[in-house]
């Protein structure tokens, strides 16, 4: 029994896109469909950060609680999966996510638009494990072969960490503690002190530690 | 040691002054190449902006591989020019439009515009991995069935400088000037 999350690191993310690149080739997921994005702010500013984000796999998802043909559920490993055969693409669940993790594979009102599609954490579907159907409709079943989503994997920094809640944070506190003041002099670098980070940004680390 | 030479166009002539370029060569592998009458010239008016040229972290190369394979191709659409806010408000430019480069050598090349500080004012960077479109012309008809990758787009060097390395030939494909005009 485990409880999976999802992490991602700002002081690591170098905004590869692997992560992306990963996802799609695993679960082959077609063009126009993000599972998972990278989202950068401060673009090309002092401060910049970029997060790498998917479905976080809520302990309480909003999907879930607004879909009204109820084909969400949770995994016993705290995964969020839904059942395409149940979904009408009604879209409910876009505007509900905070993360904007449904995707829809047309556009359009209503039903027009597709069943919806999202990160299953790599655990497949509903369908019967391993089989040929549950990788067409819902992508790889890693999680079942005992392996973690491939995005997290693959991610060349180690910014993006998957696995058990108690597992992730555990790795991220030992790196914040680890970072010490080092962090504090990233981004501050520069010739002008107007243009370093703000104290926001400096701060998280050490709050955290 | 190597030493700086200026760029063949370039707005600082102060440097000109101090760091010239070669003496234009008769016979250079017998072909004649040019260099001090080229930077002679103040292009620095008409062409305001600095233009280089670089890395797309999705791409490689040409890109002829790499725009062809879809988990790539959608993460990069379009060619496109990074360029200062200050440069893009004075030039009338919004982010997403389309632009023309227009360089010292009289070619001109069409992409997006993307408004960003990741330059400096001034500067405008271009990536290299484009192919496919030439001055405003999508060349996608021109390949073989099959073999067009998903991804087109102007190639940076169109609207690139003239230059040589004075060792090995090598086309200079990271400094020139440039003009921005909307599209």
């Amino acid at each position: 029994m485990a409880n999976m999350k999802f992490y991602c690191d700002a002081e690591r993310c170098i905004e590869c896109n692997a992560c992306v690149t990963a996802c799609k080739n695993e679960n082959e997921v077609p063009w126009g469909v993000n599972r998972r994005r990278v989202v950068t702010i401060k673009d090309g500013e002092p401060g910049e950060r970029s997060l790498s984000v998917a479905c976080m796999h809520c302990a309480d998802a909003p999907c879930a609680a607004v879909c009204p043909v109820d084909c969400f559920y949770t995994t016993e490993d705290g995964v969020v999966l839904h059942d395409k055969d149940i979904c009408i693409g009604c879209g409910y669940c876009f505007y509900a996510c905070p993360f904007g993790a449904p995707q829809f594979p047309k556009a359009g009102a209503f039903a027009s638009r597709g069943k919806m599609d999202k990160c299953t954490f790599c655990a497949g579907g509903p369908k019967e494990t391993g089989s040929a159907e549950e990788h067409r409709m819902y992508g790889s079943n890693r999680l079942a072969e005992g392996k973690l989503p491939l995005c997290a994997e693959m991610c060349s920094t180690k910014a993006l960490i998957a696995g058990d809640a108690d597992v992730v944070s555990d790795i991220y506190r030992r790196r914040v503690v680890n970072r010490g003041a080092s962090v504090l002099d990233w981004g501050v670098n520069y010739d002008k002190a107007s243009l370093r980070a703000p104290q926001s940004v400096k701060g998280k680390a050490s709050s955290d530690g | 040691m190597p030493v700086h030479r200026e760029p063949l166009y370039t707005n600082r002539r102060d440097l000109v002054e101090k760091y010239p370029t070669y003496e234009d060569r008769k016979s250079f592998w017998r072909l004649p190449t040019r260099y001090g009458s080229i930077q002679a010239k103040d292009y620095s008016q008409e062409f305001p902006i600095i233009l280089t040229s670089g890395r797309l972290v999705e791409y490689e190369g040409g890109g002829d591989e790499t725009r062809s394979n879809p988990w790539l191709a959608e993460l990069q659409q379009d060619m496109f020019v990074e360029i200062h806010p200050r440069d893009a408000n004075n030039a009338g430019i919004k982010d997403g439009e389309d632009v023309w480069i227009e360089s010292t050598e009289g070619a001109r090349i069409k992409v997006k515009s993307l408004v960003t500080r990741r330059v400096a004012a001034g500067v405008a960077f271009t990536p290299f991995h484009f192919g496919g479109h030439f001055q405003g012309n999508d060349l996608r008809s021109k390949y073989p069935a099959g073999a067009d990758p998903f991804v087109l787009g102007e190639a940076c060097n169109t609207a690139f400088t003239y230059g040589y390395d004075s060792v090995t030939q090598m086309q200079e494909t990271k400094c020139t000037l440039c003009r921005i005009i909307k599209a």
